[in-house]
């Protein structure tokens, strides 16, 4: 009993609905969605997209909030608000199909092209599941952990070879997605994930404007790129899907 | 010996597989005008490439490719045969030379010549026959017309409005048969269909009439049937025969019509006519044998005339009109535009190619895709019916001031009036404002017209997804963080309990393992036991099972402790042992006195009172409860 009380308090909790937004931050968001389904104009849309962003100034997080604000900013043209705010959406809907989609179709449009290594195309094709949402490989770790668990359970009980042959599987699983999971978090901690918002920018070999610069021309609006130096004041270090990496003004991305 | 056994057989396996080339024609003699079939059969092998005829007096035109696979005794074998019908135009002996065909490997295979009788046709001058057809080079859609006109001589007063043919011994009309290749159809060519063509004949199975390639009718009773009977449109001329006498004749006349397809020159055939005809003896009508020939004749089919050819010449040959719908016409620079260019008429649609926009006036204001999909479009009535023709553009407008789509020009040469007609399409009016919305086209996904029935659509896998509007959503949120509630409960808890439950059962298997120290720990159970029977038997009123019972309870806990023999201990080894564990000397006299007590009830000759009884049980109960805290 006085181990069983704080756990149901805490699945209760755990269940129980969120409070509700406020009638100021309701009231916004219903006007913002109409301004941005009847827009016909960019000014049109910039309404929809500030009432938008005093939704989230309220200190509201909220996926869909978020997953409409990056529309309103496609269809302004500006794709690297669009998949900054898309990205940060995901993070908070994890999973939802239309975030995914919207996503992937800017992605395909994304201006600047980055070619992969062939051993990282071989990597990701082996192991796949790493292109899984961080939260599915997490919480299937953790099943697949339980599993594991109570797989040997039972086998203190009765050795029979299927409930060891199960373990062994649970045990495999668990670690391929927990270790998945693991590097993924570590990477985001490390080299937290970013999105190129200025229309161009040129990515130079150091922290100055008179750096040579690190490709043949400007990265473009919407590239995603990885933060790992944001300790050097306007110049922000950041690394490119083709493992490159350079220094580009700090306004020019914007942090997921 | 052996050896040249097996030289022998490696000299010939290669001439089993040797490509061998065979020219053969049939039938091997014909009248002029008459087609007959000229095939090379090719076997063992495969040729470089497809034989092609000499250029000769006649016209040929290919009939294809057969292929026959021969398996005898295992041994597989395949023939090539490819067939020509040719036409000679002259009398005489038409020879195809020996033709050099090369196979894969380059080695020259010759055929041997082959040679066709050609016989001048009867010139009968009392039945003849005469064919017209294209006079020129005609065009694709073009028709023309092949009449055929049978002459056959008049009798003379008063048989002058007979038919000049014989009856039969049963008073029915016997005359000629016709044998018309063309009846069928023409390679290359277009006709009205076949069925059709001979019904508009009104074939008869009664009366008199021609008969024309053997083609029976059904009389209705069952599968009966009889020679089909043609009486043909006929009508007295007086001209001159083929002997320059004028005479008067019946000309029976037959027309088919035929336009055409394909580009080169293709025989029609010589319609030939075999019978009897009747004719004015020295004395009485008589009659005779005949079989006669046409003239054979073919038509040369052109391609459209390069002179006076329009740059929007997109192939098409007939007659046709050109309309264009266009969605949506209230558009922003840059919006995409579905533009549609329907085009029906007759005419082949087969080869019709788009028209370039880009390249067409008017349309350099607007970013064109001159790749647009093209659709056939059917007879709503009969979906096998090919109507016209239907091309999808998207264009976008490049500008603003935009006020309309120009006209689509469409250029087609029309056989009818031999020269090229460009059709156009009307101008639509179009809105176009400034582009306000960059990237707008991939945003807008413009509504288009319905789909075609029966088109397969894809997915564009454009656009984004629409916006959530629902405020049930506008909950907080937070994003995702590994080590909430499913880590504790999920990653923590099950090794926990898996620690908990396998030192629980360790622990108990190890207590279980000592079987000293498990009677101990089950000593006090069994007491218990015996207490409980003890119970029974006080209940019954038999002290012979009580006290023994009461003995057991206590000397057996006892033994159980001490792991002390089970039965043949005695009181004064009993109060050393529970003295050896340290037990209190008022204990261990209880407990022996207790034990003699109950030996002494056990063999008491009167008996034990129920209430005496009682009172050992309540005592064996607390001497138990003592000796479970001393040990």
């Amino acid at each position: 009993m006085r181990i069983t009380a704080p756990l149901l308090l805490a699945a209760i909790a755990l269940g129980a609905p969120a409070a509700p937004a406020s009638p100021d931050q309701a009231a916004l968001f219903s006007e913002a969605t109409r301004i941005a389904r009847d827009a016909r104009t960019k000014e049109e849309l910039a309404e929809a997209i500030a009432r938008y962003e005093r939704i989230l100034a309220t200190g509201l997080r909220n996926g869909y909030v978020e997953y409409n604000l990056g529309n309103a900013y496609f269809r302004t043209g500006d794709a690297g608000r669009a998949l900054l705010h898309w990205r940060r959406a995901e993070r908070l809907l994890p999973g939802d199909p239309q975030i995914a989609r919207n996503i992937d179709f800017a992605r395909t449009r994304a201006l600047d092209k980055f070619e992969t290594e062939s051993a990282a195309d071989v990597l990701a094709v082996v192991c796949f599941w790493h292109a899984w949402p961080l939260e599915t490989r997490w919480h299937g770790a953790l099943l697949f952990f339980t599993c594991l668990w109570a797989c040997l359970a039972l086998r203190l009980r009765r050795r029979v070879w299927t409930l060891t042959a199960g373990a062994c599987a649970c045990g495999i699983v668990a670690c391929a997605l927990g270790v998945s999971a693991g590097v993924t978090m570590r990477r985001d901690a490390l080299a937290p994930p970013a999105v190129i918002t200025a229309e161009q920018t040129v990515v130079r070999q150091g922290n100055y404007e008179e750096s040579e610069p690190v490709f043949t021309g400007p990265v473009h609006s919407g590239t995603e790129v990885l933060i790992i130096d944001d300790t050097r004041g306007p110049w922000v270090r950041v690394e490119f899907p083709n493992k490159k990496d350079g220094w580009v003004r700090r306004e020019t991305v914007e942090r997921i | 010996m052996r050896y040249a056994l097996l030289a022998c057989l490696a000299a010939a396996a290669p001439l089993q597989a040797a490509l061998q080339v065979q020219a053969t024609a049939e039938p091997a003699r014909i009248y002029v005008g008459q087609i007959f079939e000229f095939k090379i059969a090719v076997s063992g092998g495969e040729l470089a490439e497809a034989p092609e005829l000499p250029k000769g007096p006649y016209a040929a035109s290919p009939m294809g490719t057969a292929s026959q696979l021969y398996i005898v005794n295992g041994r597989r074998s395949q023939t090539v045969t490819y067939t020509w019908r040719i036409q000679p135009r002259q009398e005489g002996t038409l020879t195809i030379p020996a033709l050099a065909l090369k196979d894969a490997s380059g080695r020259e295979h010759r055929t041997q010549p082959v040679s066709v009788t050609v016989a001048a046709a009867d010139k009968d001058p009392l039945f003849f026959l005469e064919i017209s057809g294209p006079e020129r080079t005609i065009y694709p859609e073009q028709e023309f017309q092949v009449a055929l006109t049978i002459y056959a001589a008049c009798l003379k007063p008063p048989n002058a409005a007979r038919d000049p043919f014989p009856t039969d011994r049963g008073g029915r009309a016997v005359w000629p048969a016709l044998s018309i290749p063309w009846l069928d159809g023409v390679e290359g060519l277009l006709s009205e269909d076949r069925d059709a063509f001979i019904q508009r004949l009104n074939p008869q199975a009664r009366g008199a009439g021609f008969t024309i390639n053997r083609l029976q009718l059904r009389t209705g009773f069952f599968f009966d049937s009889t020679l089909a009977l043609f009486a043909l449109p006929r009508t007295k001329v007086s001209r001159a025969g083929p002997d320059g006498v004028v005479r008067d004749y019946f000309a029976y006349t037959l027309t088919r019509s035929f336009r055409g397809k394909d580009y080169g020159e293709f025989p029609i055939g010589a319609v030939v006519a075999e019978g009897y005809i009747l004719f004015d003896g020295p004395s009485e009508i008589e009659y005779r044998k005949v079989y006669t020939v046409s003239r054979a004749v073919a038509a040369a089919v052109s391609p459209p005339p390069q002179t006076g050819r329009p740059a929007s010449f997109s192939g098409a040959v007939g007659s046709f009109r050109a309309r264009a719908d266009a969605a949506p016409l209230n558009v922003r620079v840059g919006d995409p535009i579905v533009l549609t260019l329907a085009i029906d008429g007759q005419g082949t649609f087969d080869h019709i190619a788009p028209p370039a926009l880009s390249e067409q006036a008017g349309f350099e204001k607007f970013k064109v895709y001159d790749q647009p999909t093209a659709e056939a479009i059917t007879d709503p009535h009969d979906k096998t019916r090919v109507v016209g023709k239907r091309f999808v553009y998207r264009i976008r407008p490049a500008e603003t001031g935009i006020d309309e789509i120009p006209a689509i020009e469409f250029s087609f040469f029309d056989p009818a009036l031999e020269k090229y007609v460009t059709a156009r399409t009307e101008p639509i009016p179009l809105s176009v404002e400034e582009g306000k919305t960059l990237l707008a086209e991939d945003i807008v996904t413009p509504k288009t017209q319905e789909g075609p029935r029966g088109t397969k659509l894809e997915a564009t896998g454009r656009g984004i997804a629409a916006d959530y509007d629902r405020i049930e959503a506008l909950v907080p949120q937070t994003p995702f963080t590994p080590w909430g509630l499913p880590f504790f409960f999920l990653g923590v808890l099950p090794p926990l309990l898996y620690a908990a439950g396998a030192g629980a059962l360790a622990a108990h298997r190890r207590l279980n393992a000592d079987p000293v120290r498990r009677r101990a720990r089950r000593a006090f159970a069994r007491a218990h036991a015996g207490l409980a029977a003890a119970r029974q038997a006080l209940a019954a009123g038999a002290a012979a099972a009580f006290y023994p019972a009461l003995a057991e309870a206590a000397s057996g806990f006892v033994a159980d402790r001490l792991n002390l023999p089970e039965h043949g201990v005695t009181s004064a080894e009993l109060a050393a042992r529970l003295a050896a564990a340290g037990v209190q000397d008022a204990l261990i006299s209880a407990t022996v006195a207790f034990l003699d007590r109950c030996d002494a009830a056990r063999f008491s000759p009167g008996g034990v009172a129920a209430d005496a009884m009682q009172r050992d049980y309540a005592r064996a109960q607390e001497i138990l409860r003592e000796l479970r805290r001393a040990l």
